[in-house]
């Protein structure tokens, strides 16, 4: 007993027989907790802080009043970012042209949009259809080959 | 009968018959080649037809050099097999990554044409381009390796094997015994 060395001081917290439960894993000491109301971030996400995404669309959202055609209607920023760049592409407005393009681009893709009904086939298109109706023809001769 | 075919009939045509696929593929890649058209092509795109509607589960297709073999298996019938769906996830193993590479990047232009984007759905993930793993919107996608190339976690609902020897060591015992 008298060779024991000293013990470190223990903390000045409340001695071992007062504890009505055990501590272990996900219980630590009662006195060691945080007190109610005191962060263990005080320096992080304050409540209602939103995203920038979230930010974004809530502006996007939101609606004014603008005057198309003489009438004066109520769209969302969104629907007016995008009439105005339109309108402004359509003028000749070339750094409008240039946005407008990336975005169309984005949607539909990486290469340009597929070509709605381009009026005639193109040349490799003839030669498939050449090579089907020939073996349409083979087929009813019969063997050929 | 067939006079005359709307683009509407001419793209079920492409979308429905793998052998005029092929050959829309062919002079999509081969732009002043002329294809000797043959009745192989149909066989073998019957077989491979039947391969992509799983009627058919291991198909070997051994033929002389330049009939199509390479453009058939392992460029058009990907493209094919992504087009029916866009979630299907094939593999395709070649004797050496460059050719396993070039396999890849034929594939990935059919997948990419104009008219393949008019007559199938499928699109490119457009973060997803590699040409080693191009993954389709719909996580399907087209995985290209060699023979002793790192396939460990990788799995496949098709796969497909070109060419897994080199020439010279077709020749060799060693390798073919292994």
């Amino acid at each position: 007993m008298p060779l024991d060395p000293p013990l470190p001081p223990e903390p000045p917290i409340a001695p071992e027989p007062q504890r009505d439960y055990e501590v272990g894993y996900g219980k630590p000491p009662r006195q060691t907790r945080f007190s109610k109301g005191q962060s263990g971030n005080p320096r992080g996400r304050p409540r209602g802080a939103k995203n920038l995404k979230t930010l974004l669309l809530e502006v996007l959202s939101e609606q004014i009043i603008a005057t198309a055609n003489g009438r004066r209607r109520k769209i969302t920023k969104g629907a007016a970012i995008v009439t105005q760049l339109v309108n402004r592409a359509a003028t000749g407005d070339l750094p409008a042209i240039k946005t407008l393009f990336g975005l169309v681009v984005d949607i539909e893709g990486n290469t340009e949009p597929a070509s709605p009904e381009t009026s005639r086939f193109s040349a490799a298109d003839e030669k498939v259809i050449e090579q089907l109706k020939a073996r349409l023809r083979g087929k009813k001769r019969e063997s050929d080959d | 009968m067939i006079e005359d075919l709307t683009r509407a009939e001419y793209e079920a045509v492409l979308r429905h018959d793998f052998a005029t696929f092929v050959v829309r593929c062919f002079h999509e890649l081969n732009p002043q080649a002329e294809l000797a058209m043959n009745w192989h092509i149909e066989v073998i795109a019957a077989a491979l037809t039947a391969v992509q509607q799983g009627k058919i589960r291991r198909l070997i297709i051994n033929l002389p050099p330049r009939h199509l073999k390479s453009l058939m298996a392992s460029v058009a019938f990907p493209a094919w097999c992504l087009g029916h769906d866009p979630s299907a996830q094939i593999l395709c193993v070649s004797y050496a990554q460059d050719l396993a590479d070039k396999l890849a990047r034929d594939c990935r232009g059919i997948m990419m044409s104009p008219w393949y984007r008019r007559i199938f759905s499928t699109r490119l993930a457009a973060h997803r381009q590699a040409v080693q793993e191009f993954v389709t919107t719909r996580q399907g996608y087209r995985l290209a390796t060699s023979t002793g190339g790192v396939l460990t976690g990788r799995g496949a609902g098709s796969i497909l094997i070109d060419d897994p020897l080199k020439p010279e060591e077709a020749l060799s015992k060693h390798w073919v015994g292994s």
